[in-house]
């Protein structure tokens, strides 16, 4: 086959996903890029002023006690601090660097915003290179611009992006988190390593484990007994409503369009909840270049009204597991 | 302006209905036209020809989810113009990686099948699609639908660029084997 040939075929394949369900690109769309907002940017500087503020009272007053001949070995210690200060804005200089590739997206909207800058230039201009030095100053810069793209440029666009403001923080500060942090699991299947987690501005939180090409993703969030939440909670008398055995692949083509929600998305109740459940949602599926561990999703509703999703590749007992672990 | 009242102004042949989606869905539009053309005159020309194309599709339709009505147009509409301007010759930019990582996806020939028809590989896809965890089908659709670099969509997805990678190559590969097991012909 030539290399025209094979070009128009990826051309028809690139054509049919014109016609993807639009349930699809509304979840592709729903995890939107994630922003830190600016108010944790200024918690940043503030706890940065702060060290800075300690660090020059304590080697001030060293310095008015010291005598001459322990004035150079005490030295050390501003030096210390001037260090870990340079660190934390290096670091902050690297994460401005990140937020502006973040906002890639918001570049498209300024390139068509503006009649006087070209696309390219706006897209080069979005990753320049910060100076250590004026970091505080490009923080403030940026988080005025993050103030201007809230307040104006989602206008319409996707007001999920809006909303969608997340701090991330590693394993110990999720599970730190008042409430949500005590339905993490305390057990996670072996191997498997913390990639990630963060905190969205509704107060959910959410983790994700991975072992190679494997991934664990746990969501805990309260519960929101919305009309379309409450379609998709599973009566598990209906086995034909989340049992994902009952189904050939592709599920498009079996699963009953009445089951679809809660078929895709089932949300089963404490009090019903075992590992037949967790069987019922796992399988393992044969696919080209894929490993072979079962997958699945579901949720389970705890009585207080919080809602723990799952969502990765793993065998089913070691989810089991997992989810026995909460609130040990 | 909510959707529901931008829709109403169609169906009433009111032309404000192409200055409020303009307003509400031109940014929006704009970056996918962008990210196919990389040129920005094109890119405004397609946005433009997209308002004129939900203008006399809309009465009689009347899409649940306007932002996407108007973004599959606009991604149509880029992608007959990147065609037209790139197809014969190798060009630049993602939209022709894009489609070279795609060729990863034929499946093979056994014979001299007939090629499939368009509607029956679109309803395919879909299927697979379906079948995909979550995340590795958004990835594939930041990928493939909206044509986003991977450092785009590994940053919207908060994964490492090597994971965004992995799964992009492992999902091409299920689509060809999907493909292949439908005794489908491209």
């Amino acid at each position: 086959m030539s290399m025209q040939e094979k070009k128009e075929k990826a051309m028809r394949i690139f054509e049919a996903l014109s016609s993807v369900d639009e349930d699809l690109l509304v979840r592709a769309d729903e995890q939107q890029t994630k922003v830190v907002p600016f108010r944790h940017a200024t918690r940043v500087m503030a706890a940065c002023a702060c060290l800075l503020v300690v660090g020059l009272v304590s080697w001030t007053g060293s310095r008015s006690l010291m005598t001459k001949e322990s004035a150079a070995s005490d030295c050390a210690a501003p030096e210390s601090v001037n260090q870990m200060m340079a660190d934390t804005t290096a670091d902050k200089a690297a994460d401005a660097e990140a937020d502006v590739e973040v906002g890639m997206d918001e570049v498209y909207n300024d390139a068509y915003d503006s009649d006087e800058v070209v696309a390219e230039e706006v897209m080069e201009e979005a990753a320049p290179e910060i100076p250590a030095a004026g970091v505080e100053a490009e923080v403030e810069a940026e988080s005025g611009n993050m103030e201007v793209w809230d307040e104006e440029s989602m206008d319409g666009v996707s007001s999920s992006v809006k909303d969608d403001a997340v701090v991330y923080l590693n394993e110990q500060e999720l599970r730190a988190e008042t409430v949500l942090g005590e339905y993490i699991p305390t057990v996670i299947p072996e191997g498997y390593a913390f990639e990630s987690g963060y905190k969205s501005a509704d107060g959910a939180i959410t983790l994700r484990w991975s072992m190679g090409m494997d991934d664990i993703v746990i969501g805990v969030a309260l519960y929101e007994p919305s009309e379309e939440n409450e379609g998709r909670i599973v009566d598990i008398a209906k086995r034909e409503t989340y049992d994902v055995h009952v189904y050939e692949i592709p599920y498009a083509d079996t699963v009953p369009a009445e089951y679809w929600e809660v078929f895709h998305t089932p949300i089963f109740r404490e009090k019903d909840f075992g590992i037949e459940l967790v069987e019922a949602r796992m399988k393992s599926v044969e696919d080209l270049g894929d490993t072979a561990t079962p997958r699945g999703n579901f949720s389970v509703l705890y009585e207080e009204g919080v809602i723990v999703r799952f969502d990765g590749d793993c065998d089913a007992e070691s989810v089991w597991k997992m989810f026995e672990s909460i609130g040990e | 302006m909510k959707d529901t009242d931008i829709l109403d102004l169609y169906w009433q042949r009111d032309e404000r209905a192409i200055t409020e989606t303009q307003h509400s869905y031109g940014k929006y539009c704009y970056s996918i036209a962008y990210h196919i053309l990389h040129d920005r005159e094109d890119s405004d020309e397609c946005v433009n020809d997209t308002w004129l194309r939900a203008w006399y599709a809309m009465p009689p339709k009347r899409p649940n989810r306007l932002s996407l009505f108007l973004g599959t147009i606009t991604r149509n509409l880029s992608f007959d113009k990147w065609k037209h301007k790139n197809a014969l010759k190798r060009g630049n930019g993602e939209m022709e990686v894009a489609l070279d990582e795609l060729m990863d996806c034929i499946p093979a020939t056994k014979g001299t099948e007939e090629a499939v028809e368009a509607a029956e590989l679109e309803r395919l896809i879909n299927a697979f699609l379906h079948t995909l965890p979550e995340r590795e089908c958004n990835v594939f659709l930041r990928r493939y639908w909206y044509v986003e670099e991977y450092s785009e969509i590994a940053q919207r997805f908060q994964m490492n660029l090597n994971t965004v990678k992995t799964s992009l190559f492992r999902t091409r590969g299920k689509l060809k084997a999907f493909l292949e097991q439908e005794g489908i012909v491209l």
